[in-house]
C-alpha cells in the first residue's frame, strides 16, 4: 500500500470532493431559499388554506331573548337541549354506512332513515340534526364510541320554550325553521340555514331584538372528517335581548277566559256558527295594549323542533294561527254610528241639534229601510239616538251627508249615485283613517289588516244609509280599540303598543317605548263631548242598548254595542266598543264575536264587562 | 499501547456525534407528532402499517442504531473490502427474494422479519458503495491502472444490477439514489479526460430534463406513460410537480398538503404538537417520506433551517474524514456515503418543498423506519471507523 502522502490520485480527488461540497452547500442554500419563500413570503396564504380546510366551524346558536309580560312573568324562554348532529364532509360518504349501522339501535331509528337524514335532509347545510333531544343514554353511547362515529357530535343548543303554553299565543307568536321561500332573505341577514326564527307575533316582529348573535366553535378535523380534540370557541354566542310587553298577564287571562267561555256558552245554546272572536284592551292615553285575545288559539310549543302533523291540523283548524285582534276584519254595525255622526258634524252636513222623527224606518225611493226597532222611537236627538242605537236617525244622517232629500230626490239619480253619494262614503272613509279604522293603527305586530269602507258596485240608493249604520264597513278589533280610545281621550289617536321596553339579558333597560300619539283627530271637541255623552247613555240610559250589562256596574263604562249582518243569513257580528271610567278614561276595549244569532249585544258586551270589571278590581288592589 | 476502545474514545468525531444526536431528537419529535393518535382504525387503513407504539419503536431503533454504529466503528473498515463479495452477493439474493413477499403500499420492497420489516434496497446502496470503492482503490494500486471506459464498466455493472432490481419493486427513489452514489463516486475517481466526458454528459442530460419538463412537459409525460417507463402513479406525481394544482385530490394531494403544512409553519412554527396539518393527518405517510413537512409546520423556518444546517455539518464532517482518510478505499466509501446522503436529503426536502418531483425517498436519520435507520448509522459507523484510524499513522 502506498503511503498516505503519496496518494497522488487522492490529491486530485480532494479538489473534486471540495467541488461536491460546494454543490451540497449550493443545494442547501436553494432549499433554505425555497423554505423562506414558502414559510415567510407565502405564510399568510398557507395559513388561510389551513384555516379553510383543517377546521370546521360549528355555529353555536345564541339563546333568544325572553318575552315577558308587564309583571315580569316569562312568556317565552329557552331550555338547553342536547342534540346529536352529523357534520357533513365532501369525501365522507364511505363512512356513513358504518355510522348509521352503529347508531340505528341506540337512536331508535332505522339505518336507511339515518343514511337519508345524513345525506339528503337539507343537503345544503353543513350539518344535520339526527336527534333533537338526546337522552342521557344516547349521549353516553355517542361519547364512548366517538372514535368509530366520524362526523357525529353532541352539541348543546338553547331551544325555545313557552312555559305558559297557549297563553297569549297570538301575541307571542312562535319560532320555527326558515320558510323555504324566504331562505335567501334570511341568509342575507346572516342566518344559518337551520336557524330558528320568529314566524309570527312578537317573535317575528322583534326578531332582530330577540335573535342575539350566534357563536362559532372551530373544530379541527382530519381529511376523513373525523373531528379531533382541541376545538376552540372562536366567538361566544350572545344572548338576545328581552322584550317586555305592555300585556297585563292577569288581565290577559281574564280576557282569554271571557272569550273562550262566552263562545262555549253560545255554542252550548246551539249556536254552531260561533267559533271565533277577539278582544283588545288598550290604555286610552298611551296605547299600551293590556290584553289581546283571539280565538281559536294554539300552543306555540307545537312548533318547537318542527310541528307534528296532528298539531299542524289543530293549528290549521278554524285558522287558529290567525290573530283576529289584528288581522281579522269585521263589520262594525252600530259601533260605526259615532264615526258617522262625527263625520257629518265635522262636515256640517248635520247640526248637533238634529232631531229626526223615527217612525221605525225610512222610505228611500222604492226601498224601505227598517230600523231594528220597527215601532220607532218618535222624534229623537243625537245622544238619544246613540243611547238606543236608533237606525232611522243614522239613515237620515247618512242621507244628509249625501245631500239627499227623501221628499225631493235628485232628478238625476245616477249623477247622485256617482257624485254626492261617493263623496259621502269618501268622507266616512277619510274620518275612519284619522281614527285608525281604515288605516293601519301601527301596532307592533305583524299582519295587521287595514279596515275599509265598501263602495258598492253597482251603486244603490240605500248603501250610503247602510254605511251610516256600519253595514258597509269592515274594521279590525285593534282599529276599533284605537277608535274608541280616541273618542275617550279627546281625539288623540295613539298608536297601539305591544312592547313596553327592551332589556338586556342581565335585565338592564336598553330602550323604553314611549307612548306615540300619531295625530290629533280633526274634530271639534264639543262634538266629541256629545258622542261621549251618547255612549254613556247607551250604557246607563233607560233604553240604553248596553244598560242591561253596564247600568249597575260599579265602574262607569261608556260604550256602544254593534250588530252587523255577518254574511250568514240570520247571523250577526256581535261587536262592543267602550271605555272606562266615563269621567276619567283609562282603558278602551273592543270585543267581537261573529256569527251570533239575533242581536249582537248578547255576545260581545258581557265579556267586555268581565274584562273591564277585572281590570278595575285589579287596580283597586294595588 | 492503548486499547482500541480508549483510542476510539479519544479520537471520536464528537461534532459529528453531537449533530447525529440532534437530528435523532428532531426525528423522535417528528415521528411522535406525525403519528400521534393515528393508530386508530378510522384515521388510517391497516395497509398504512402504523404500529400503535410507533414512538417507542423509533426510539428502540435509534438506540439500536447507535449501538450498531459504535460496534461498526470498533471494527477495522478494511475488513469490509475483504467481505465485499459476500455482502454484495447476499444483498442481490435479498433483492430477488423480496419479490416473493407481499406488496406493501404497492411495492415489493419489504421482507417481513418478525419485529422488523427489512428493506434490502437500503442495504443495496451501502454494499454497492463498498464493492465499487474496493474496485476503484484496487485499480489505483495497479501498475497500469485502466481508467478508460472499459475499466469503468464493472463499476456501472455493479450499480446497474441492483438498480434494475430496485426499479422493478418498484422503488424509483431508491433506484435513483444508486445513480447518485455512482455519480459522486465517479466524480472523485475518474481522470481528467473521463471527467470531461462525464461533465459533458451531465450537462446534456440536465438540459434534456429541463427541456422535457419545462418546454414540452405534456409530450414528455405522454412518452413516459405510453412507453411504460413510469408507472401511472409516477406519471401523476410528475405531472403534479410540473403543474402545481394538478389533481390535488389524488396524485397531487400529498405534495399539495405537504406544501400547505410547510407554508403554514411560518417563521417560528406552530409549536410542537400544535400543527393542524400534522395533527389532522392531512399529509399521507407524513412519518416517512413527508416527515420534513411535519418539522416545517411545527418548528417553522427557523427549525427547518437548523435541520438543513445540521445535515450540512454532518456532510462536512464526513467529507473531512474522506479527505484525511488512510487509504483510497476509505475515501471512495465515504464519497459514496456523502453522495447517498446528500442526494436523499436534497431530494426528500426538495419534494416536501415542491422543488423536486415526489419519489419514494425517506429523509435519512429522520423518517420513521427501522432498516433505513440501522443502515444509515452503519454508514456513519464506517466513517467513524475510518476517522479514528487515520491519525494512528500520523502520530505513530
Amino acid at each position: 500500500m502506498k503511503k498516505h502522502s503519496e496518494r497522488r490520485s487522492w490529491l486530485i480527488a480532494r479538489r473534486r470532493i471540495a467541488g461536491i461540497y460546494a454543490f451540497i452547500v449550493l443545494g442547501s442554500a436553494l432549499l433554505i431559499l425555497r423554505l423562506g419563500y414558502l414559510q415567510i413570503a407565502m405564510a399568510s396564504q398557507f395559513t388561510t388554506d389551513v384555516k379553510a380546510q383543517n377546521f370546521d366551524s360549528l355555529t353555536i346558536p345564541a339563546p333568544r331573548g325572553q318575552i315577558l309580560d308587564r309583571q315580569g312573568a316569562v312568556l317565552a324562554t329557552n331550555q338547553p337541549v342536547f342534540r346529536i348532529i352529523y357534520i357533513r364532509y365532501p369525501n365522507d360518504n364511505a363512512k356513513i354506512g358504518g355510522v348509521a349501522k352503529r347508531l340505528a339501535y341506540p337512536l331508535g331509528q332505522s339505518e336507511a332513515a339515518l343514511i337519508k337524514e345524513m345525506t339528503q335532509t337539507n343537503s345544503w347545510n353543513a350539518y344535520t340534526t339526527l336527534v333533537r333531544q338526546a337522552t342521557p343514554l344516547q349521549i353516553s353511547y355517542v361519547e364512548e364510541h366517538k372514535q368509530s362515529l366520524p362526523g357525529i357530535e353532541i352539541i348543546q343548543t338553547p331551544e325555545r320554550a313557552y312555559p305558559m303554553g297557549s297563553f297569549a299565543a297570538h301575541v307571542i307568536g312562535y319560532t320555527g325553521a326558515i320558510p323555504a321561500n324566504q331562505a335567501q332573505a334570511y341568509q342575507a341577514q346572516g342566518y344559518y340555514p337551520s336557524a330558528q326564527v320568529g314566524l309570527s307575533g312578537i317573535e317575528q316582529q322583534y326578531e332582530s331584538v330577540l335573535r342575539g348573535q350566534n357563536g362559532v366553535k372551530r373544530i379541527p378535523v382530519n381529511p376523513a372528517g373525523v373531528p379531533l380534540p382541541g376545538g376552540t370557541i372562536s366567538q361566544s354566542p350572545k344572548t338576545g335581548n328581552n322584550v317586555v310587553l305592555n300585556l297585563d298577564g292577569p288581565l290577559e287571562k281574564v280576557a282569554e277566559q271571557a272569550l273562550v267561555s262566552r263562545i262555549a256558552y253560545l255554542r252550548g245554546l246551539g249556536e254552531h256558527n260561533v267559533h271565533s272572536g277577539a278582544i283588545v284592551v288598550m290604555n286610552v292615553h298611551t296605547g299600551a295594549v293590556l290584553a289581546m285575545a283571539s280565538y281559536p288559539s294554539y300552543n306555540p310549543n307545537w312548533w318547537i323542533g318542527g310541528i307534528s302533523s296532528a298539531n299542524y291540523q289543530s293549528y290549521l283548524n278554524g285558522n287558529a294561527g290567525f290573530n283576529r285582534a289584528v288581522s281579522g276584519l269585521y263589520m262594525p254595525g252600530s259601533t260605526q254610528k259615532m264615526l258617522t255622526a262625527l263625520t257629518a258634524l265635522q262636515n256640517h252636513t248635520i247640526s248637533p241639534n238634529l232631531i229626526v222623527n223615527d217612525t221605525g224606518g225610512l222610505q228611500i225611493g222604492t226601498y224601505y229601510m227598517r230600523s231594528w226597532n220597527q215601532a220607532g222611537f218618535g222624534p229623537i236627538g243625537l245622544d238619544e239616538a246613540l243611547e238606543v242605537s236608533d237606525d232611522t236617525y243614522f239613515y237620515q244622517v247618512g242621507l244628509d251627508m249625501g245631500h239627499y232629500n227623501i221628499n225631493n230626490p235628485p232628478a238625476n239619480i245616477s249623477a247622485w249615485l256617482n257624485g254626492p253619494r261617493v263623496a259621502a262614503l269618501r268622507s266616512i272613509n277619510a274620518m275612519g283613517k284619522q281614527f285608525g279604522l281604515t288605516s293601519l293603527t301601527g301596532v307592533d305586530l305583524p299582519g295587521e289588516a287595514p279596515g275599509y269602507v265598501t263602495f258598492a258596485n253597482p251603486p244603490t240608493l240605500y248603501d250610503l244609509p247602510a254605511a251610516a249604520i256600519g253595514q258597509e264597513e269592515a274594521y279590525s278589533p285593534i282599529g276599533l280599540a284605537t277608535y274608541i280610545a280616541a273618542i275617550a281621550n279627546g281625539g288623540y289617536r295613539v298608536q297601539p303598543q305591544m312592547v313596553h321596553e327592551i332589556t338586556s339579558p342581565t335585565g338592564r333597560v336598553l330602550k323604553v317605548f314611549k307612548p306615540h300619539v300619531i295625530d290629533k283627530v280633526k274634530v271639534n271637541p264639543a262634538y266629541l263631548k256629545i258622542i261621549q255623552k251618547g255612549l254613556e247613555m247607551a250604557t246607563h240610559g233607560t233604553l240604553g242598548t248596553a244598560t242591561y250589562f253596564f247600568g249597575s256596574d260599579p265602574v262607569n263604562v261608556a260604550g256602544k254595542t254593534g250588530t252587523a249582518e255577518s254574511g250568514i243569513p240570520g247571523r250577526n257580528n256581535s261587536v262592543f266598543v267602550g271605555y272606562a271610567p266615563y269621567n276619567n278614561p283609562q282603558i278602551a276595549i273592543a270585543a267581537v264575536i261573529p256569527n251570533v244569532t239575533g242581536e249582537g249585544f248578547r255576545a260581545a258586551a258581557p265579556m267586555a264587562q268581565q274584562v273591564i270589571d277585572a281590570y278595575f278590581k285589579q287596580q283597586q288592589k294595588k | 499501547m492503548e486499547s482500541i476502545v480508549k483510542r476510539n474514545i479519544r479520537d471520536l468525531d464528537y461534532v459529528l456525534i453531537a449533530v447525529m444526536i440532534l437530528i435523532s431528537v428532531i426525528s423522535c419529535i417528528a415521528v411522535y407528532t406525525s403519528t400521534l393518535g393515528k393508530a386508530n382504525p378510522n384515521t388510517g387503513s391497516a395497509s398504512l402499517g402504523i404500529p400503535a407504539h410507533i414512538l417507542y419503536r423509533q426510539i428502540a431503533f435509534e438506540v439500536l442504531s447507535y449501538i450498531v454504529m459504535f460496534v461498526v466503528m470498533l471494527f477495522d473498515y478494511r475488513n469490509l473490502a475483504k467481505l465485499r463479495w459476500y455482502f454484495y452477493g447476499g444483498t442481490l439474493l435479498l433483492l430477488v427474494a423480496v419479490f416473493g413477499f407481499h406488496r406493501v403500499n404497492g411495492a415489493h420492497s419489504w421482507i417481513p422479519f418478525p419485529l422488523l420489516s427489512f428493506q434490502p434496497s437500503e442495504l443495496a446502496k451501502l454494499v454497492s458503495i463498498i464493492w465499487v470503492a474496493d474496485y476503484m482503490s484496487r485499480m489505483n494500486e495497479r501498475e497500469v491502472p485502466d481508467y478508460s471506459f472499459r475499466g469503468l464498466l464493472p463499476i456501472f455493472l455493479a450499480f446497474i444490477v441492483p438498480f434494475v432490481l430496485i426499479l422493478k419493486e418498484p422503488a424509483l427513489g431508491q433506484a435513483l439514489v444508486l445513480l447518485a452514489i455512482m455519480y459522486s463516486m465517479l466524480l472523485v475517481y475518474v481522470k481528467k479526460k473521463q471527467m470531461r466526458w462525464m461533465l459533458a454528459a451531465s450537462a446534456i442530460f440536465i438540459s434534456l430534463i429541463v427541456v422535457a419538463v419545462a418546454v414540452v412537459p405534456n409530450q414528455t409525460v405522454n412518452f413516459l406513460d405510453h412507453q411504460h417507463i413510469l408507472k401511472p402513479y409516477q406519471t401523476g406525481r410528475l405531472i403534479s410537480f410540473i403543474e402545481p394544482g394538478y389533481d390535488p385530490a389524488s396524485s397531487g394531494w400529498q405534495v399539495h398538503q405537504a406544501e400547505i403544512a410547510v407554508g403554514a409553519g411560518g417563521v417560528f412554527g406552530q409549536g410542537i404538537g400544535k400543527g393542524s396539518q400534522t395533527n389532522g393527518s392531512w399529509v399521507p405517510f407524513q412519518w416517512t417520506d413527508f416527515i420534513f413537512s411535519a418539522i416545517a409546520e411545527q418548528l417553522g423556518f427557523v427549525g427547518s433551517s437548523v435541520l438543513i444546517m445540521l445535515f450540512l455539518i454532518m456532510l462536512y464532517r464526513l467529507i473531512r474524514v474522506a479527505t484525511t482518510a488512510l487509504d483510497d478505499f476509505a475515501s471512495y466509501v465515504i464519497a459514496g456515503i456523502v453522495g447517498m446522503f446528500a442526494f436523499q436529503v436534497f431530494e426528500n426536502i426538495g419534494m416536501n418543498l415542491v422543488v423536486t418531483p415526489a419519489t419514494g425517498i425517506t429523509l435519512p436519520f429522520v423518517s420513521y423506519g427501522g432498516s433505513s435507520l440501522v443502515v444509515n448509522f452503519i454508514s456513519i459507523g464506517i466513517a467513524l471507523s475510518v476517522s479514528v484510524r487515520r491519525r494512528t499513522l500520523r502520530f505513530d
